[in-house]
């Protein structure tokens, strides 16, 4: 299992589990990937903090978008802005919001139909440590 | 090297200007640039004219796409939102779906450098690479990498070539 806070990185899965404070989501794309059967991918971005994990791993288990994604159950990614996409639309009813941290509430839910998301942003702190230490 | 003049000291003129002759231009006037009576610039006013009008129809036709990608995005989220509050069933919504689907650009070309610099420069907001992807319809590696050439924003200030 293994948690990235630093972009590049990115997770590819047949379900992820998502927390966040706010989705995004943008009109679908035609599907230009061969290697993913879906005639339509619904892009995404998960804003004000977020965090991806791998639930159900891909079948086979090969890296569809990024050949460095991480395809194990738990595995995840952890900032700012985390953006993707999926190959079904979110449903509804999907979603529970409750406690996420010590100050705020946010949307837990779980995304299928292939799940390919990256880390956009990492958290302010982390930026700033990579920037001064850079 | 031009001399150093504030706003208020700059006086455009289009009347005959001693040393305002530019070039072989045929145009019958000339437009010229004044600090204290002294000359700084000097055009030729239909050459002028010319470059400033392929200027602003640039501007328009970025603003032009801009605001069309954004009004597909909140009609699409419209529906999204129907969707979710179950005014729309899952195959209404696949087939409203569909029609919205875009196909991304995936070569980089000079032109869409030049539409995101002209994006970066009439707007004061900040676009992350999915912004920038969903607005000029391009991939969004290819926005990212474009992002980050781009990321010194002096170049982009100083560009005089939109």
């Amino acid at each position: 299992m293994t948690l990235a806070y630093i972009p590049p990185a990115s997770i590819e899965c047949d379900e992820a589990s998502i927390k966040t404070r706010r989705i995004v989501t943008r009109p679908p794309q035609r599907n230009q990937n061969s290697r993913l059967k879906r005639p339509l991918i619904y892009p995404f971005k998960l804003d004000l903090n977020s965090e991806a994990y791998v639930k159900k791993e891909l079948k086979p288990k090969e890296p569809i978008f990024d050949s460095k994604s991480m395809l194990n159950v738990g595995d995840g990614i952890i900032g700012a802005i985390i953006s993707g996409l999926s190959g079904l639309p979110i449903r509804k009813n999907r979603a529970t919001v409750k406690k996420g941290s010590g100050t705020h509430k946010a949307s837990f839910l779980d995304i299928e139909g292939f799940v390919y998301v990256k880390l956009e942003k990492a958290f302010r702190g982390i930026e700033a440590k990579r920037y001064l230490t850079s | 090297m031009k001399p150093e003049i504030s706003p208020t000291e700059i006086n455009w003129t289009t009347a005959p200007v001693p040393g305002a002759d530019v070039g072989t231009g045929t145009s019958q006037y000339k437009i010229a640039l004044l600090s204290s009576g002294q000359l700084i610039n000097a055009w030729d006013a239909d050459s002028l004219i010319n470059k400033l009008s392929e200027r602003f129809n640039r501007i328009i036709t970025v603003s032009d796409e801009v605001i069309s990608s954004l009004k597909t995005s909140l009609d699409y989220n419209g529906y999204y939102i129907a969707y979710l509050l179950d005014q729309l069933s899952e195959e209404e919504f696949n087939m409203i779906a569909e029609t919205y689907a875009i196909t991304l650009e995936t070569e980089e070309s000079e032109e869409t450098i030049e539409k995101i610099k002209i994006l970066f420069k009439i707007s004061r907001e900040n676009f992350s690479p999915s912004d920038i992807s969903t607005i000029f319809r391009i991939d969004e590696e290819m926005a990212g990498k474009i992002l980050a050439n781009l990321k010194d924003m002096k170049h982009i200030e100083g560009s005089e070539d939109f």
